[in-house]
């Protein structure tokens, strides 16, 4: 579609500029948008590995403290389980991917597991915590790679978006916008040759 | 000693003891309220919130709008038993968002 604009010379000159640089962020935007693209293909082999490491487990974990609660007064795993001699601590900070701001999570396992009597609960408890003790840190890089795949999954689109904008709409329409005006002009000066040639004639005779 | 201020976990009460055992944080919740207590959490100052991947569909819409946010992260983990494995989907959803074809599937 034709921009609505006067064909003027002044015109052609801004429209040539304008058509130069959406050339170039068309270029721009198609280089990010493959590296975009590369990154994104070396975190899903990561976050599938990790999901299974730690999706496995987890779910062991779950069964195994359900079966702890079965088997003793599910009142004494809930007394025992309430004062943690754990602790994960997290320095979590950003970095940037091509402008996006994705996050970053070092987690540091402290104390131990174990802050309850043996008597009044199971051991199947011992092996629940054990598990899930081994799977934080994991859980804490895997919180960081899916994070990191959301956020460049939405620049990606919205990169996406931009490129096909500009080709099939803003460099198309400049494009015919410049070759209709440069038509226009033409077309204006042969007619004011012709109207001279006509003066000319008149004066002469 | 109180949980960590930086990880929270939040889901049903099965879910969340065992990690308040290992030191997290622990907000209890079921399908009805978990909406409210994930806009809460939104707005803490944990670093990363881990849901249960059940509450998933119940909180799509409000993780799509968050989604340009860093923190906190919200990531689904497994409930207990087998259940739909929503926290595989929503990876496999945001792999087609990005790339258009389910390469997690293909890799597979």
């Amino acid at each position: 579609m034709r921009l609505a604009v006067n064909a003027t010379r002044m015109e052609l000159l801004k429209l040539r500029r304008r058509l130069a640089i959406a050339a170039r962020g068309h270029k721009l935007l198609k280089d990010k948008l493959e590296e975009l693209m590369r990154n994104v293909y070396s975190l899903v082999d990561e976050i599938r590995q990790m999901r299974e490491e730690v999706e496995e487990p987890l779910r062991r974990a779950f069964a195994r403290y359900a079966l702890a609660s079965a088997q003793r007064d599910p009142r004494a795993t809930e007394i025992a389980t309430s004062l943690p001699a754990a602790r994960l601590v997290i320095e979590a900070g950003t970095r940037r991917i091509l402008n996006v701001k994705a996050p970053t999570f070092k987690p540091k396992l402290t104390g131990r597991i174990r802050s309850y009597g043996f008597l009044e609960t199971s051991g199947e408890l011992d092996l629940a915590l054990k598990a899930l003790y081994s799977v934080l840190e994991k859980m804490v890089l895997l919180a960081e790679k899916e994070k990191t795949l959301e956020l460049l999954a939405s620049e990606i689109e919205r990169t996406r978006r931009r490129v096909n904008a500009l080709e099939y709409v803003v460099i198309p329409n400049t494009e015919e916008t410049i070759s209709f005006i440069k038509l226009k002009l033409s077309e204006m000066e042969r007619g004011n040759l012709t109207r001279l040639m006509r003066i000319k004639e008149i004066i002469r005779g | 000693m109180p949980g960590s201020s930086e990880i929270c976990i939040l889901g049903h009460k099965e879910l969340a003891e065992p990690f308040r055992a290992v030191g997290l944080s622990s907000v209890l919740a079921d399908k009805t309220d978990a909406l409210a207590k994930a806009t809460e959490l939104a707005g803490s100052e944990y670093k990363i919130v881990f849901y249960a991947e059940d509450f998933y569909p119940i909180l799509h819409d409000f993780l799509l709008r968050r989604a340009g946010g860093v923190f906190p992260t919200f990531v689904p983990i497994p409930s207990i038993g087998e259940g739909e494995r929503y926290a595989m989907q929503r990876v496999r959803e945001l792999i087609r968002k990005a790339i258009g074809v389910d390469v997690y599937l293909e890799a597979k």
